[in-house]
């Protein structure tokens, strides 16, 4: 029989979770579902929230008018990003721009693409007057020095740039001057133009036959006019006033950016609320479940821990066998929770988003660690807490009573 | 070993000694005022009916229950006015206990349990004379190399005549088996004073006489020993048997 | 008896999982001709699942000095089925496209835990007894 070297105290932890393994297991996954709820949960939240400020950040506008019919369309555009097309002309858009308590006004155009080329999505295509722009620009430029110049192209986080810098659009390659940083809005699968560009773009799909709108229109073609209301101005009462300038204005649409957001955050916070009650609840039944095994186990181990005390350990030693034990499960069980939440969390980033219909940003990697360390510190705090409440009667100095009682 | 050059010069101590409990909102004195001394080889049985407070003394003088009154002193030092790690020390330095009830760690094998008093204040031993050099115990990775603290555990299962179960855990053994396991987990530490409370509870006449030769050696080398029992064979070893009634303590 | 089924199991169940989830609700970008990279990422991520899996049949009847064997070969495989649709093949490239939404990272979960669940394996089967 070969000797191994002795036990020691450190060692004694460990033996007594390998000796009761089916307490060991069930403190393990609860532990493992308390963090993997409480990331996953808190990811969630957080990444929603990083959405919404995004969105609300790039939807600078307090008032869109587009064509009529397209309200629900610009909206889709905005929100959910399913790319469309739709236009009026420019005379229409100038002599709304003139409209009672307008301070600044500029005028959009949206294109669908086609589906690229074999592998990718429509996109939408963006086009923008840099002139009168109050809405992109201030975004662009913290990304992008200079101009988008005619027939240069600035995409979204989420188009898919070929390796020479260059993205294929109507059977055309246009260079890619910038891509901008991810804002988990429909603005990620969009590419934004110049104005000017627009006609190229026009004659591009012509060419493929593929128009996407009639040539008289390229350069006149105005899908919204997004309107920066003057002080004192409720962008309802713009859009009374303009509905007046012309008997046929009142067809036109009108989209509420900022009422967007609201119902946006409306949605978004019932989720998060949604979201903080289940793990709220999965936390008070786990920390239920976890003092329920606590407490099961202090009569069984009283004799172990009077018979420890007999032998000579100390107070400390016999909280330092408790503390340690609880320590490794739970270091065990939250490291394994956030691994199982992150394989679901960050892979599906883009398909939960999606699936969620709401802005949804992940966050960056300092925040996720964060929130990695908070969620093990949670869980392991609760865990060793938990064990500490209920075996503090353990490490009483009378112990040996407790073992007498229990005879 | 060193003794405090007091005017106490036993080993152990026990003035006046006197634990009262309250039964029914009555009081009654588990143990009323006890007086014991006990030196370095003398080896003492106490008799009595059980509930008459036998287990409570002992206790008391391990210092694992507070006593209403009186003192124990061990080695010239007051058992009750030790801190928590002075007396967790004198546990498991000086003192070895042998439970009535079963103590033995059930996560851990015969082997580990015995090990363990040894290893608690680990830091102490290592700074020990020891006859086998703490070097060789050292190098962990090399399993070949002799443990000397697992070589004494096995000793000493060796003498009580279970060295066969050291790799067994003790749900897989038998109550004399665990009792004599404890008796050796007690001696691991070498201990001045050995309080034994039943040592032979359970044992078959052959176990008992393994076990009390043992307990008669170890006084013989200079143990005090002091064994609460019902056994008539078990006092035949003991140097002279105490009486203990209804919490008194005399000479028969 | 019980140290098998842990060994064996799961390569079974994610090899299945592995073989399945391609074909079915994990499928690849439909409607492309000719076939996008995706399809055959998804091709050959059966391919492996199959593997993987036949592989998890046989480690029930072998000895446990081979199951070692079998679980290394399973975590291998793993990290082949990691390396087709991010490094060797690759999927569709738009962030929006089915395969790279669902498939990719229905794939790199199941590897991971495949993986993850062969070395555990290897390794408890490989120190067991041995002592």
């Amino acid at each position: 029989m070969s000797m191994e070297s002795h036990i020691t105290l450190r060692s004694l932890p460990r033996e007594n979770l390998k000796g009761k393994p089916l307490r060991t297991a069930a403190l393990t996954i609860v532990v493992t579902l308390l963090s993997l709820a409480l990331f996953a949960g808190s990811m969630l939240s957080m990444n929603l929230d990083n959405g919404m400020r995004s969105m609300e950040r790039r939807l600078g506008a307090d008032l869109m008018v587009v064509p009529q019919n397209s309200a629900s369309q610009a909206e889709a555009l905005l929100t959910s990003g399913s790319p469309g097309t739709f236009y009026f002309t420019r005379d229409v858009a100038s002599a709304i721009s003139k409209a009672d308590g307008v301070a600044q006004s500029t005028e959009q155009v949206y294109i669908s693409s086609l589906a690229a080329s074999c592998c990718s999505s429509k996109l939408q295509i963006i086009g923008y007057d840099p002139a009168t722009d109050f809405v992109i620009q201030p975004w662009l430029s913290s990304q992008f020095d200079g101009d988008v110049k005619d027939g240069q192209i600035v995409a979204g986080a989420g188009v898919n740039v070929s390796a020479d810098g260059t993205i294929e659009l109507y059977g055309r390659d246009w260079p890619v001057v910038a891509q901008l940083a991810s804002t988990g809005t429909s603005l990620d699968n969009s590419v934004f133009v110049n104005r000017a560009t627009v006609p190229q773009m026009v004659e591009a799909s012509a060419q493929v036959s593929h128009r996407v709108m009639p040539a008289e229109y390229a350069r006149k073609a105005v899908s919204a006019v997004l309107i920066k209301v003057a002080d004192g101005y409720d962008p309802h009462m713009v859009a009374r006033s303009i509905t007046r300038l012309d008997s046929s204005y009142g067809k036109l649409g009108f989209v509420y950016p900022g009422g967007i957001t609201a119902s946006t955050k409306v949605s978004l916070g019932s989720l998060v609320g949604y979201t903080a009650i289940v793990v709220a609840v999965l936390w008070v039944m786990g920390v239920i479940v976890l003092l329920a095994v606590f407490f099961s186990s202090v009569n069984e181990r009283k004799r172990e821990f009077a018979s420890l005390r007999i032998m000579g350990a100390t107070r400390g030693m016999l909280r330092g066998v408790i503390v340690r034990e609880a320590l490794i499960v739970s270091l065990a069980g939250s490291v394994i929770g956030v691994a199982l939440a992150s394989l679901i969390v960050f892979p599906f980033s883009t398909l939960i988003g999606r699936q969620l219909q709401l802005p949804y940003l992940q966050a960056g990697p300092l925040v996720v660690i964060g929130m990695i360390a908070l969620a093990v510190a949670c869980s392991v705090a609760i865990c060793v807490a938990a064990s500490m409440l209920a075996m503090r009667r353990l490490a009483r100095p009378e112990a040996y009573m407790t073992l007498r009682e229990g005879q | 070993m060193e003794h405090e050059s007091d005017f106490r010069d036993h080993l152990l101590v026990v003035s006046d000694l006197t634990k009262r409990f309250r039964r029914r909102g009555k009081e009654f004195d588990a143990v009323s005022h006890v007086d014991l001394d006990l030196d370095e080889g003398d080896f003492v049985a106490i008799v009595g009916r059980s509930g008459n407070g036998k287990s409570t003394l002992i206790t008391m003088i391990a210092g694992l229950t507070r006593p209403t009154c009186g003192t124990v002193r061990v080695q010239g030092r007051v058992v009750g006015e030790m801190t928590d790690m002075e007396l967790s020390r004198l546990r498991n330095r000086t003192i070895g206990f042998v439970m009535q009830s079963q103590t033995l760690l059930s996560n851990l094998t015969v082997l580990d349990n015995v090990v363990l008093p040894a290893v608690l204040f680990a830091e102490r031993h290592s700074q020990r004379p020891a006859d086998q050099s703490d070097r060789i115990g050292r190098p962990d990775a090399d399993g070949i190399v002799p443990d000397p603290l697992n070589e004494k555990a096995m000793q000493l299962l060796e003498r009580l005549g279970v060295a066969d179960l050291a790799g067994s855990y003790p749900r897989e053994l038998s109550g004399g088996e665990m009792r004599r396991v404890s008796i050796a987990r007690a001696l691991m530490n070498d201990p001045r004073l050995l309080i034994a409370d039943e040592p032979t509870g359970d044992l078959d006449q052959e176990s008992t006489d393994i076990v009390m030769t043992l307990l008669r050696q170890l006084a013989d080398a200079g143990t005090a020993i002091l064994m609460v029992t019902h056994d008539p064979e078990a006092l035949g070893y003991a140097d002279y048997a105490l009486r203990m009634d209804a919490g008194v303590l005399s000479r028969p | 008896m019980k140290k098998t089924i842990f060994a064996s199991v799961p390569s079974v169940l994610f090899g299945a999982l592995i073989a399945i989830a391609p074909q079915t609700f994990a499928h690849a970008c439909s409607g492309h001709t000719p076939f996008g990279a995706c399809h055959y990422s998804q091709q050959i991520a059966t391919g492996i699942g199959i593997v993987i899996a036949v592989l998890g049949i046989i480690s029930f009847f072998v000895a446990r000095q081979v199951r070692v064997g079998i679980n290394i070969a399973v975590a291998v495989n793993s990290l082949l089925l990691l390396a087709v649709p991010t490094v060797l093949i690759g999927v569709c490239k738009g962030q929006m496209m089915h395969c790279r939404m669902v498939m990719l990272p229905t794939l790199i979960v199941l590897g991971v835990l495949a993986l993850v669940c062969a070395i555990a394996a290897a390794w408890a089967e490989s120190r067991a007894k041995t002592a």
